[in-house]
């Protein structure tokens, strides 16, 4: 099947929609200010019209541009495109200020390149057992796994537990006005008839994300815009600098593959990971932050392997490994494809070209790095203030086209205030988005499992899975206070 | 308003929105085959919701409990005229947002305004820039115009 589905990408308008997916997540990626997640967001609405398999195609290859695209201006500019190329500027900036910005680039673009390849293998031969193991997994097992994952985006993913788990169990209580989703009862509508459906997923998510990050950035109006890259410089790596990373690019995108899998942790954690397991095994630990090859492509293996594994749990347990993946499950939504361990069954050519278009569009993304990247890094300048109202529009035209009402587009604009006053405040829009998502799967495996064992809860204690889950949970919680009491007691 | 009151401010709100789901869900039946309720979930949630925004508007009585990561990405805050750019255009955003709402104005006109009036209020007056917002909002409106009602064959808001 996969044989089958890595053809059928390389028919014209699958390929094209790849093609147009990765050049525009590249370019979105590319741009401070602009996500993946909000061209992602955006894009899914327009979605609707297109075979599914074309739109998967076009989403994935969005996902794995945007991520790569967070290289250029993280590199040349120091202003990471995308939360991923965070760590990135550590040594890609310092390098390019000393007057190696292709060969800082050319490093980033390999290593890019290598980790999602890796991922891609992870994806291609971990998906399909996972998905029947998870089969066997029980109603309560589904909740202590919903459970850990919001747990773990708001411990590792966040700053502040705390903050974290209030934006996680926020979004879980916003998602449950409308259509009691066990007995098909409405709940929760304070009397507003257009509340009967409650509110629809890719509202929210274009308001959390695109319109959040619109207002966040009319405040940052201002910023410099940086200097062009020279078109001569080669971005392609020689091989023996390919050799002498070998062990540093396979180190990284294991790491970031690893925690793609985690559900809820995304691309940024991954890179952080990577290059602080870079630096600890390094010779030469001082050098990093100062332009050394090695930072650079262990946060760029790092972060681009984290797609590939965060497709992993999407494809096999209908759990989103990241935001965008979230996005990516409001996508197979409207398109009447549920999400979860049934997925392989019942539209497996659905699956295998998912994982299909993940590997054509990392080739793709590759290519469109080697070649594009001066012309890309030129369109990071483009004043936002152009850009900004633009982007409104499409929100606004993108959301209404939904389900060609007004309703969706005013909760668009009040999550997109709600998530820009949240990130003002401190609170991760991550667990938010990932506790809105999976809240209907925990209330319905919760109210399940509790009617199997007729309202005895103690199953969710007493079954191994779900209470190694639980105590995951427990120590994730307690964890960050005892390192907390620890650094103070050493400090004073 | 600085962050910390941001923050205490926002807690309060989820205190009082999750407390109000609660009064809402406490009201909802359950039924025989399923004696979990459709209420029990947003209760659960909302009394969690209740006490994490407790522990955190009281945190700061309690010095040391918390842990968390500063960022060498902090950024500093932005001048009153950015402030002032960024009211003006949420407030144009608001507008237009009513205006389609009505359905009395075609989308592309209404488009170009809002684009024009828009970038006016985010740039700073230049020639160079007064060139390439004119020509934006004349190509954008047009062309999502034709894009979202030719190819993609979805509605667009305002009128027709």
């Amino acid at each position: 099947m996969l044989i089958d589905a890595l053809l059928s990408t390389f028919a014209p308008f699958t390929f094209l929609f790849l093609a147009i997916g990765v050049l525009s997540g590249i370019v979105v990626g590319a741009i401070p200010g602009l996500s993946g997640s909000m061209l992602i967001a955006l894009s899914v609405p327009l979605t609707y019209h297109m075979t599914s398999g074309n739109a998967v195609a076009l989403l994935v290859a969005m996902y794995v541009g945007s991520i790569a695209g967070g290289l250029i201006s993280a590199t040349l500019l120091r202003m990471p495109g995308t939360p991923s190329a965070v760590v990135t500027t550590l040594d890609g900036y310092p390098m390019a200020k000393a007057g190696q910005p292709h060969r800082a680039l050319a490093l980033g673009i390999s290593a890019s390149f290598a980790g999602g390849l890796i991922a891609w293998v992870a994806l291609a031969l971990l998906s399909r057992p996972l998905s029947v193991l998870a089969l066997h997994l029980t109603a309560f097992n589904f909740f202590a796994l919903v459970m850990t994952a919001i747990v773990l985006i708001a411990s590792i993913g966040g700053r502040d537990v705390i903050k974290g788990l209030i934006a996680g169990f926020l979004g879980m209580l916003l998602s449950m006005p409308g259509v009691d989703p066990s007995i098909g009862q409405l709940r929760l509508t304070f009397g507003v008839p257009d509340l009967a459906n409650g509110f629809q997923l890719l509202p929210v998510l274009v308001g959390a994300f695109a319109i959040s990050q619109i207002l966040k950035d009319t405040l940052e109006v201002g910023r410099a815009t940086g200097t062009a890259l020279d078109s001569r410089g080669r971005l392609f790596l020689p091989l023996r600098v390919w050799r002498r990373n070998a062990s540093n690019m396979a180190r990284s995108s294991l790491i970031g593959t690893l925690i793609g899998i985690l559900p809820g942790v995304g691309a940024a954690v991954g890179s952080m990971i990577a290059y602080a397991a870079a630096k600890f095994s390094s010779k030469e630990p001082e050098r990093f932050g100062t332009g050394h090859e090695a930072g650079v492509i262990a946060a760029e293996a790092g972060n681009s392997s984290t797609v590939g594994g965060a497709l992993i749990p999407l494809v096999a347990l209908g759990i989103p490994g990241s935001v965008i993946d979230a996005i990516l499950i409001g996508a197979l939504m409207i398109h009447q494809i549920q999400p979860g361990p049934m997925l392989f069954t019942r539209h497996p050519d659905i699956v295998w070209g998912l994982i299909a278009a993940n590997l054509v569009a990392t080739v793709l993304m590759f290519i469109f790095l080697v070649l594009l990247t001066p012309t890309i890094a030129r369109l990071a300048q483009i004043r936002p203030g152009t850009l900004l109202p633009v982007i409104f529009v499409l929100c606004v035209a993108g959301t209404f086209a939904l389900g060609n009402s007004f309703f969706d587009v005013w909760v668009m604009l009040a999550f997109g205030a709600l998530g820009f006053i949240m990130e003002r405040a401190g609170f991760s829009l991550g667990p938010f988005v990932i506790g809105f998502v999976l809240a209907p799967v925990a209330e319905q495996n919760l109210r399940q499992g509790l009617m199997i064992s007729n309202g005895d809860v103690s199953p969710l204690f007493t079954d191994p899975l779900s209470l190694c889950l639980l105590t995951l949970s427990l120590v994730l919680l307690v964890w960050p206070f005892l390192r907390g009491r620890k650094f103070q007691k050493k400090h004073g | 308003m600085n962050d910390s009151q941001t923050e205490r401010g926002f807690c309060l709100s989820v205190l009082a929105v999750s407390a109000l789901f609660f009064a809402e869900a406490r009201n909802l039946p359950t039924n025989a085959f399923d004696a979990f309720g459709s209420g029990k979930a947003p209760m659960l949630v909302s009394c969690i919701l209740i006490v994490l925004s407790i522990a955190v508007l009281i945190r700061p009585l309690f010095a040391g409990l918390e842990f968390k990561a500063t960022s060498a990405f902090d950024k500093p805050s932005p001048s009153s005229e950015v402030i002032v750019r960024s009211v003006i255009f949420v407030l144009l955003a608001l507008v237009y947002v009513t205006i389609l709402s009505t359905r009395w104005v075609h989308f592309v006109p209404l488009t170009s305004v809002f684009l024009v009036a828009g970038s006016a209020a985010l740039n700073p007056f230049s020639r160079q820039t007064a060139l390439v917002n004119a020509a934006t909002a004349i190509v954008v409106p047009i062309g999502v115009f034709l894009a979202f009602t030719r190819f993609f064959i979805v509605d667009l808001p305002g009128a027709y």
